[in-house]
């Protein structure tokens, strides 16, 4: 017997539960960026486990589409980030943190 | 080989029309220095078009019935058509008080014009999409344009955290999102509506399915984040108070329109079957949002998280009418309408007072407008009573909808925790109110231009003529969608 | 158990399990922006291996290219330009752990359970016969023509915010120049 769809989808979702875990808690808006990436990655596998499974070729279409919103929101990221470091001079959100209740 | 799908030109006009309207002001403005002049008769333009393609659309539907498209993906019917047209009112809007942000950013202007129309093609999309990877495409699309659009041109600093959060926590809802459809995907083996209907309707008891149910869960997670519906409205106080005044509005009425439309089609479409398992949780949530957006505006002092706070309860008065099925689409989207509209229209004033790109705009600054600017200070005591659902509103006329429909769907509590929030709103609702007409205060006198001027005015109309007059509104809705 | 053993597929899974494992808890733990960065590069390679696994070569491909290409060269560029710390720093993470860490471990055991519940016993059938890049290409320019299309607004929307945020202003007298020239 081999490693079934369930092992990765296991995989799949202990990735994305560390990627929350490191939203959650770290406030370095790259880190938190890169746990977002560890998300998306998650959906990824969990994508292709299921279609391989399956036997269907959406999964694989749904994972190219993700890989490019994925990559687009990268470079959004990195601009604002960039953008907010430039006038900050820091690339903490808590050390933004002025507002309140 | 490759089996080329049915194409439909008249099921994407609106989107097509704004496609080429931002295409064509991202060329102008890097290519003609008197860009600035041309700008706004593009834009006029853009929205003439889309209108002209809302009613070719029409027409269409009224012609042929709806119809489906590209392999499955699109639907033409009216609904999608209503919340279009809900859509391009809000833009237009928001394009005339809110003109002068975009002249304020001087060469990026351009850019968040065209970022504008961009994002409105992805919230239309929303609408029509009938397939959970177009669906979450057109809300990418959305969404890249409005964290840009957030971030463009700031100087304040509370702006810049606005930005980032909402970036990164737009980020994380996207990914809760994207992970509830794989879910679906993994449990269902079907990525579009109609499978995932085939699906339910087929075998009885599947939705206990534990991967189903996280999966569903996980899909309305992403939506109720972009709606900012408590528990996952923590984005939008300080996104509502720090991004540009003059663009904060649109920001929000569209996330609404998109996500309310997809939860909308959600609970016609793929969970109609299992709506008494969804329902509950989300009256919860509605119930939840009423009450905690309600609270936490009473004890706010900066206008701008007042109508966050407001617009978490709005959320969840939407949520009441998707809760009660597919029933209530006609009372969700008079009250979708009016509330966008009404947020949009307030917002304009706000940036008309503070200056397009502020951040932030304490009670102490309206104190005293009524003496100074009586225009504006009556237009905001109008779209504050709006949105209060004050008889003669039109903000009464959406709340009494939703209430009579969630009363007939068994959902009396929802309705009487609904009528004590809205009770209780009128509270924070007129602490500006008082502020400006029965407090001094030496503030800033706003200048209104004719953009402003007609965006406002035409807002209190709809506002106003909608509260008295909502019959024929009300019969064109029911009858193009029931 | 023992014919699981024999079998040397599961054991590459179970490596590359647990170098995703170990690599993504380092990506969310590490106080060094650049090892996370290169952990987040080792989750991602093993990921696109596992896709091997499965079968699915392209997106595999297109993974390794697309973020260990390009997207972990934005991030080390991020870090760079943002001049973030290269060493050991202690202010990266907040006091939320506890809430983080009850949060992270309830929705970890409800996924991995009802992942297992649904999926426990289904056997991929599929190795030895891939979908083709072949067949990708056809769905995508057949029934994926709309979202296909969708996917150049994302990436014009991302463009235009790219520069648009990027972008230095020029200064006033720059501006005029440009308008006399």
């Amino acid at each position: 017997m081999t490693v079934g769809p369930a092992w990765y989808m296991l995989l799949a979702a202990g990735l994305f539960v560390i990627g929350i875990a490191g939203v959650l808690t770290r406030r370095n808006a790259l880190i938190m960026f890169m746990s977002i990436e560890l998300m998306l990655n998650a959906v990824n596998l969990t994508f292709i486990a299921a279609g391989t499974a399956l036997g269907d070729l959406s999964g694989q279409v749904a994972v190219f589409f993700v890989l490019v919103v994925a990559a687009a929101e990268v470079v959004v990221g990195l601009a604002i980030v960039v953008a907010v470091y430039r006038r900050r001079g820091t690339a903490n959100v808590d050390e933004l943190s002025e507002m309140s209740g | 080989m490759v089996e080329t799908p049915e194409i439909s030109l008249v099921a994407i006009l609106p989107e097509l029309a704004l496609t080429v309207g931002a295409v064509v002001v991202l060329m102008v403005a890097v290519s003609s220095r008197r860009a600035a002049t041309y700008l706004p008769w593009i834009a006029g333009l853009t929205v003439a078009a889309t209108g002209a393609g809302l009613i070719a659309q029409y027409n269409d539907v009224a012609a042929n019935g709806f119809s489906v498209s590209y392999a499955g993906m699109i639907v033409l019917d009216n609904q999608g058509i209503v919340i279009r047209t809900v859509m391009l009112a809000a833009i237009a809007v928001a394009l005339l008080v809110g003109w002068r942000y975009v002249t304020g950013l001087g060469t990026r202007g351009g850019e968040a014009l065209s970022l504008v129309f961009l994002s409105a093609v992805g919230f239309m999309l929303m609408a029509s999409s009938i397939h959970f990877m177009l669906l979450f495409l057109g809300l990418e699309v959305g969404s890249i344009s409005l964290y840009v659009l957030a971030a463009l041109g700031q100087r304040a600093k509370r702006a810049d955290e606005a930005a980032m959060k909402y970036f990164l926590l737009g980020s994380v809802a996207s990914a809760i999102f994207l992970y509830g459809v794989a879910l679906l995907y993994a449990g269902t083996g079907s990525l579009t509506y109609l499978g995932v209907f085939e699906f339910f309707s087929g075998d009885t008891l599947v939705f206990s399915d534990g991967l189903l149910s996280a999966g569903v869960a996980l899909l309305f997670v992403g939506l109720l984040f972009k709606i900012a519906a408590a528990p996952f409205h923590s984005w939008a106080p300080d996104v509502y108070q720090g991004a540009p005044a003059g663009i904060v509005g649109y920001m929000g009425a569209a996330a609404k329109i998109g996500a309310i439309a997809a939860l909308l089609r959600f609970v016609q479409v793929p969970f109609q079957s299992v709506i008494e398992s969804i329902q509950v949780p989300l009256a919860a949530v509605a119930a939840f949002s009423v009450v905690l957006g309600t609270l936490y505006a009473i004890v706010q002092q900066d206008l701008r998280r007042v109508l966050a706070y407001s617009g978490v309860s709005h959320a969840g008065f939407l949520l009441m009418g998707i809760a009660t099925g597919g029933v209530a689409e006609v009372q969700v989207l008079f009250y979708l309408a009016t509330y966008v509209l009404v947020l949009v229209g307030a917002f304009g004033i706000v940036s008309l007072l503070e200056g397009s790109g502020s951040a932030g705009s304490p009670i102490e600054n309206w104190k005293g407008l009524g003496r100074r600017s009586p225009f504006l200070a009556w237009s905001l005591t109008v779209f504050m009573l709006g949105m209060a659902g004050m008889p003669a509103t039109a903000g009464f006329i959406g709340k009494f909808g939703i209430f009579t429909r969630a009363w007939s769907g068994d959902l009396e509590w929802l309705v009487i925790v609904g009528l004590l929030a809205s009770v209780a709103a009128f509270f924070f609702y007129l602490r500006v109110v008082v502020a400006m007409f029965f407090e001094d205060g030496d503030g800033k006198t706003p200048k209104l231009g004719w953009p402003a001027g007609i965006g406002i005015g035409l807002t209190l109309v709809i506002t106003v003529g909608l509260g008295l007059y909502p019959t024929p509104l009300l019969d064109v809705l029911t009858a193009a969608l029931g | 158990m023992a014919d699981w053993i024999s079998l040397p597929v599961n054991w590459v899974f179970l490596v590359l399990a647990l170098v995703i494992a170990f690599a993504g808890v380092k990506v969310v733990t590490s106080r060094n922006l650049i090892h996370a960065a290169l952990s987040l590069v080792g989750v991602l390679a093993s990921t696109a291996a596992l896709f091997l696994l499965l079968s699915a070569e392209f997106v595999a491909w297109v993974l390794v290219l697309v973020y260990v290409g390009a997207v972990l060269v934005l991030f080390l560029f991020g870090i760079m330009i943002t001049r973030a710390p290269m060493g050991r720093e202690v202010s990266l993470d907040n006091e939320r752990r506890g809430l983080a860490a009850i949060t992270a471990l309830a929705t970890f055991a409800l996924l991995a359970g009802t992942s297992w519940v649904a999926f426990g016993d289904v056997e991929i059938e599929g190795v030895g016969d891939p979908i083709t890049t072949g067949d990708l290409a056809d769905s995508l320019l057949g029934r994926y023509l709309i979202p296909f299309e969708i996917v150049s607004f994302v990436l014009l929307a991302a463009l235009i915010g790219g520069i648009a945020l990027a972008r230095k202003d020029r200064s006033p007298a720059e501006e005029a120049e440009r308008t006399d020239a």
